[in-house]
């Protein structure tokens, strides 16, 4: 059962123009229900505008985008964000900084419903947040009113997670959600994510540059290169997966540039 | 002894009047993060409105409703500008601002309106319940319940739902985006509410001076933005929950340099140097005060946002 197809897209960045930049050109991808993706390739391979193009963020010049078997090619942004939810590389872009924990919450607790006069903060819902945040383990639900921009970088991504999660979704986009922590935080930002995506079983789509990840997490790896599909291993074949294969890979994509291996 | 009095009663009943002012100017700029310089319009335009309506023997309490109103439409219609047609945000603002020059001139059908004669929220209605001798306190004690009850309901409002939404907006649109929610649409919502606020002002210190100046708008936009800024760098760390006391408290120590620079015997001529020095002192002091707490580099529950 396919959650998500790409058919024939094509994208073409500043069209007409001395800078015109092709990115995809009849690029065909179907994501099933339930698969755990990750994603890696080079700068500038297209990771960034595939997610752009299944989030709404850009609209491909020429196919479609269907998901559950619907187009929503022309379905913008936020009305896609009703079933998919997407983490942000910044910490930054996943909550709202001058609001304390509880607001943020509320706010994402309300997701789907209308946002209307009704009081912000409902007295019934403190403890399914409580319950939440203690999942974190982070200790960040004896915080409840600290505003979410005194948090670390960490706290606020795993906060971003939550939020991102709170209410079901269909898909997960992961965007870089890891690159901007240091590596103790990443990995604990990982695991959750791991976790998170098991529990709810919500079919996930990981852009990362850390192989080691993109290897040991997932069930299905792609590889992108100048906007082509390079690999894509599932199964028993992803399980091999070794980081060293993709290094090689990278090796001889961009001879004479080593790819850290994470 | 009697002249200092009556100085601070003025004080107080200009502060309150403009602080409704300010609260607007709070919701644009600090919510919703959106420097919005059509308030010089509309705030005359508030006051044009009620002039004509009270000149025309309608209730001045209606007259303020209607006011309100016509504020939040002007408000829609930066929004509409920003959002719709994507055009920058201070541009936006400033159209609305020109274009509300030809609409004032056009309702008030003169640049100088006197409503002297006219019942006014000050004269007529609730507040002739108060005793006899408090009659001289009359406008200080209206002005006072009005920006108070402007406050309460602004405050409320930033707790719904809907104004957690907006704070969102303004701090984070993708934020907004990722709760399928369309920020373009929060802001549009946010300056119509930011806009009636401040033509609500206009309209009742119209009933206040009793006359419809259509310069009376010129600096509003310095004003509240001063308002603001005094108000929430003495609050600085207080919750979200105290910035409209703030803001209010802002107003009335504005309007009390001013009075004081005044009364110092600097000519009127110089009121609006005065008015951009004050602002320009509000704002390095916000920021004077901010780097001596270790500010700048982590975060401040009060940051005054700046373009």
């Amino acid at each position: 059962m396919n959650l998500l197809q790409l058919k024939n897209i094509e994208v073409v960045f500043e069209r007409n123009t001395n800078n015109e930049t092709p990115v995809f050109a009849n690029f065909n991808l179907n994501i099933k229900r339930g698969q755990f993706i990750s994603l890696v390739g080079s700068n500038g391979s297209g990771k960034t505008t595939l997610l752009n193009l299944i989030a709404g963020k850009i609209v491909p010049s020429r196919g479609s985008v269907l998901f559950a078997g619907k187009d929503i090619t022309g379905l913008k942004e936020h009305e896609r964000s009703r079933f998919m939810g997407r983490v942000f590389q910044d910490p930054a872009l996943g909550t709202s900084p001058s609001m304390t924990i509880l607001e943020n919450m509320a706010l994402a607790g309300a997701k789907g419903h209308s946002f209307g006069l009704q009081r912000g903060i409902r007295k019934n819902k403190l403890d399914f947040y409580q319950t939440r945040l203690e999942q974190l383990g982070l200790g960040l639900e004896d915080k409840f009113h600290a505003p979410v921009g005194s948090l670390s970088s960490g706290q606020r991504q795993a906060l971003a997670l939550l939020i991102c999660t709170l209410t079901p979704i269909e898909l997960l986009i992961l965007d870089e959600h890891t690159a901007a922590l240091d590596p103790k935080t990443s990995e604990t930002i990982m695991e959750l994510t791991d976790e998170i995506i098991k529990k709810q079983g919500v079919t996930a789509l990981m852009v990362t540059h850390n192989l080691r990840y993109a290897v040991k997490y997932g069930n299905r790896l792609l590889m992108l290169d100048k906007g082509k599909i390079i690999i894509d291993a599932q199964g028993g074949k992803k399980n091999r997966l070794r980081v060293q294969d993709l290094v090689q890979v990278f090796g001889k994509l961009t001879p004479g540039l080593s790819y850290p291996a994470g | 002894m009697k002249i200092i009095l009556e100085i601070g009663k003025g004080i107080l009943e200009q502060g309150f009047i403009y602080g409704i002012m300010a609260l607007g100017v709070y919701i644009s700029y600090q919510v919703l993060n959106f420097p919005d310089l059509a308030v010089d319009g509309t705030f005359p335009l508030g006051a044009a409105i009620t002039a004509v309506l009270t000149l025309k023997q309608v209730n001045p309490y209606l007259a303020c409703l209607l006011s309100f109103f016509a504020g939040a439409l002007a408000g829609f219609i930066t929004g509409l500008l920003h959002v719709k047609l994507g055009i920058k945000d201070l541009l936006a603002g400033i159209l609305t601002m020109t274009a509300l020059w030809s609409v004032n001139l056009t309702i008030a059908k003169t640049s100088l309106l006197s409503t002297y004669g006219s019942r006014t929220i000050f004269t007529s209605g609730p507040i002739l319940l108060l005793p006899r001798v408090l009659a001289p306190w009359r406008t200080l004690i209206l002005s006072f319940l009005l920006a108070l009850f402007m406050k309460f309901l602004l405050d409320w409002y930033l707790t719904t739902r809907s104004g957690l939404l907006l704070r969102a907006v303004g701090d984070n649109p993708q934020l907004a985006t990722s709760l399928a929610k369309d920020p373009g649409q929060g802001k549009i919502l946010g300056l119509t509410i930011s806009n009636g606020f401040v033509a609500l002002a206009g309209a009742v210190l119209c009933q206040q001076q009793k006359f419809f100046d259509v310069n009376m708008g010129t600096g509003i936009i310095v004003m509240g933005l001063a308002s603001v800024i005094i108000g929430l760098t003495i609050g600085k760390n207080l919750p979200v929950g105290k910035h409209t006391t703030m803001v209010l408290l802002g107003s009335i120590l504005y309007k009390a340099a001013l009075s004081m620079a005044i009364n110092l015997g600097f000519h009127p001529n110089y009121l609006k140097l005065i008015m951009a020095i004050l602002f320009t002192g509000a704002l390095v002091g916000n920021d004077v005060l901010g780097r001596k707490e270790g500010g700048g580099k982590g975060y401040e529950p009060a940051t005054i946002k700046k373009y």
